[in-house]
């Protein structure tokens, strides 16, 4: 969240600055502090799981190995590289991509469409409301994008697909979806104001 | 640069290329730190897309992330030094793994008392389910795809595809059994095992149909985190038990078990 600004406002120092600390300690095995960066990710990680991997039960599989594995890798966690939470949600879509694509080229996919929406926390908290104005901000710049660029972009990162496999689905020449995919991430992060 | 390989940026910081496409796109990120640059502003980019998804996890996954991690290993940072020891290997707490093969109970000589005691457990067990101990349900581990070659026999049972766990609190700690029916085995975890009083030492049971509680083998006291094999085939059994027996063992129960397991 604090990867990109909001507005003109400086990030919020809390909630990027608290995943750097949490992450920070976990690095040096601490449970506890890894207990917490759970709980203050969870509903990011699970949520994006999810969208990919759409059957509940196999998400929570999933969701159970990106923690795992950000618990294995943190000790080579990288702040130069990228926010906290960048990192960990990066995790999380290879092993939900790897999972559509195993379960995929196993058997044909059990697609559950319906996701059951797990009751959500009433006490709303303020890190919630900035969460909010993020997805407006989201949804104000995918509605930037063209069509096609859209289309390519969410067919590659929620749907899983290949570039090759979005191609085929928009029905634009292969080699024409890396591209699209490219230049609608990119406007993405001109008007989200993204860095790394 | 190949402007062919540029364009992949995109598609690789949303993992939409196959392995083959990775692979070979990695190659060039090595040497190429425009892309390596683009690649992390568009991961943040599609990481802040994401903050449209937000769906919390059902609370017992909490409890089964946090059990998991107190058994698993971190790896070990990368240095600059150039001493960058071995790759990391393994997801879990290998060298707590303790066989103990001796244990195995001998029936001989077991007294009607014993037997008496044995079919005393009875109430126990039934009170322990309906006190609806913590049975949780089968969790299946995934093996790691970058260290299959060092899994450890207990590793093997607590990934099992169908492993089942059983947990209980114990002195403010929690201890868990799992249990493959596949593996036929079962393992005993505990993250903060009480130490046995002098002389003393924790043995594990398993409840097997028409045998009772057969000896499974001692608990290491060595360490307060405690990874063991259960010895002897756990596919029939219908639960497990721990009972304070002499260090050396008993072959039948001699106390009153401090905890019972209720498998499914």
């Amino acid at each position: 969240m604090a990867a990109f600004g909001r507005g003109d406002s400086v990030p919020s120092p809390a909630v990027g600055t608290d995943l750097a600390d949490l992450l920070a300690r976990s690095a040096r095995g601490n449970e506890q502090a890894f207990a917490a960066l759970y709980d203050a990710t969870a509903a990011r990680v699970h949520g994006l799981v999810v969208r990919v991997v759409r059957d509940p039960a196999q998400s929570e599989e999933v969701t159970q190995e990106v923690f795992l594995e950000i618990w294995r890798q943190c000790t080579r966690f990288d702040p130069a590289k990228g926010s906290p939470l960048s990192w960990m949600l990066t995790i999380a879509h290879r092993r939900a991509v790897d999972r559509v694509r195993s379960a995929e080229a196993a058997r044909a996919r059990e697609i559950t469409w319906e996701v059951k929406s797990a009751e959500r926390d009433h006490d709303r908290t303020l890190e919630e409301v900035e969460v909010r104005l993020d997805q407006q901000r989201v949804r104000r710049a995918l509605a930037t994008l063209t069509e096609t660029q859209r289309g390519a972009v969410e067919l590659a990162y929620f749907g899983g697909h290949t570039h090759t496999e979005v191609a085929a689905l928009l029905g634009i020449p292969l080699g024409t979806a890396k591209t699209r995919i490219r230049d609608g991430l990119i406007r993405l992060r001109d008007t989200l104001e993204v860095t790394a | 640069m190949n402007p062919d390989t540029h364009a992949l940026a995109g598609a690789h910081a949303v993992d939409a290329v196959t392995d083959e496409e990775r692979r070979s796109f990695e190659l060039h990120l090595e040497e190429c730190a425009d892309c390596r640059a683009e690649v992390a502003e568009l991961r943040a980019t599609a990481a802040a897309l994401a903050a449209d998804t937000e769906l919390t996890p059902p609370p017992a996954l909490r409890g089964s992330v946090l059990s998991a991690i107190s058994r698993t290993r971190q790896l070990s940072p990368i240095t600059d030094g150039g001493s960058s020891a071995s790759a990391p290997t393994d997801a879990s707490a290998s060298s707590d793994e303790q066989d103990t093969e001796a244990q195995e109970a001998d029936a001989v000589g077991q007294t009607d008392e014993l037997a008496a005691r044995r079919t005393s457990w009875r109430p126990w067990l039934a009170a322990a389910v309906a006190a609806a101990v913590l049975a949780f349900g089968a969790v299946v581990w995934q093996p790691w795809d970058d260290a299959p070659a060092q899994i450890t026999a207990t590793d093997q049972i607590l990934r099992a595809p169908d492993a089942e766990r059983v947990s209980l609190p114990m002195d403010g700690s929690e201890i868990t059994i799992v249990r493959s029916p596949a593996k036929r085995q079962a393992v005993f975890v505990a993250d903060d095992m009480p130490a046995a009083p002098a002389g003393k030492a924790y043995q594990l049971w398993l409840d097997l149909p028409g045998k009772g509680m057969v000896s499974a083998g001692m608990i290491p006291t060595a360490g307060s985190s405690v990874t063991v094999m259960l010895t002897g085939d756990a596919t029939a059994a219908t639960g497990a038990g721990i009972t304070l027996e002499p260090a050396a063992g008993s072959t039948q129960p001699t106390s009153d078990p401090v905890a019972l397991f209720a498998f499914t």
